[in-house]
């Protein structure tokens, strides 16, 4: 089964261009666009990973993923969560480890370096070239 | 016809390729994807302005700039960036100016993703 991952992003550009780059890797995904969104997700679903961008309208990344670990707490699951922000600097990049995130990458992606953080925190990888499509839902 | 600047000179193609996995395919989709997003956030602009709302001038250019960098498009993604600043700061007047510049710019970037796109297709 090809993992999977919850991309939370607002920008509906983002997510397109993000979308097709886990298709391509032969990730699935599901895309929200706010952290309240990303939450109620994870409460429904499994998930392998999670792209958390950090500026976002409703619930921001940080406030979701500290919501996300808090619902974790006394249970053995936890997602690895990445964050995808822009110009962060390293106070900001602090405050992100500090709420329970496992790895950072900057905005705009590389694709290169966004595969790379997502196969050193989850040791999935997609499956190959995939075939450019997202698997329907069910 | 207007001679139009070189793609290179708009966006930064070395960069966008890599993002975009040297896929002319997938560049066109998102490329004709920002096309609509910039119409939409161009007018939100507007009309953020003349409700004098600086909260809503500073989501739409966050936005715009955003799109933007996936491409590597400098000059939009710096007047994005400054028109976000003072949207920030409340401050609709001065950002006024920058305001104006944007459809051109958006243009421009249209334009030079296009050109690249139907030069690689030939």
């Amino acid at each position: 089964m090809a993992p999977r991952a919850l991309v939370a992003e607002d920008n509906q550009l983002n997510q397109r261009v993000v979308q097709r780059l886990l298709q391509k890797k032969g990730y699935d995904s599901v895309i929200v666009d706010n952290g309240k969104q990303a939450l109620d997700a994870l409460s429904k679903e499994r998930f392998d990973f999670v792209l958390m961008d950090i500026q976002m309208p409703v619930m921001d990344g940080v406030q979701a993923t500290l919501a996300i670990r808090e619902t974790e707490r006394g249970t053995a699951a936890r997602v690895p969560i990445i964050a995808v922000t822009a110009h962060a600097m390293r106070s900001d990049r602090e405050k992100y480890f500090q709420a329970g995130v496992d790895g950072y990458v900057s905005k705009p992606i590389n694709p290169r370096l966004l595969f790379a953080e997502i196969e050193n925190l989850t040791g999935a990888k997609g499956q190959g070239a995939g075939n450019g499509k997202s698997s329907e839902p069910e | 016809m207007e001679s139009r600047p070189n793609p290179s000179d708009v966006f930064n193609v070395e960069e966008t390729m890599e993002r975009f996995d040297d896929d002319v395919e997938f560049l066109g989709d998102v490329a004709a994807q920002f096309q609509k997003d910039s119409a939409n956030l161009l007018e939100a602009i507007q009309a953020a302005v003349a409700a004098g709302d600086a909260s809503g001038v500073r989501s739409a250019a966050h936005s715009l700039k955003g799109a933007g960098s996936n491409f590597g498009a400098a000059a939009l993604q710096e007047v994005g960036q400054q028109i976000e600043d003072l949207g920030v700061a409340g401050d609709i007047e001065t950002a006024r100016p920058l305001i104006e510049k944007l459809p051109n710019l958006v243009t421009t970037l249209n334009n030079a993703l296009s050109d690249y796109c139907a030069a690689q297709n030939v």
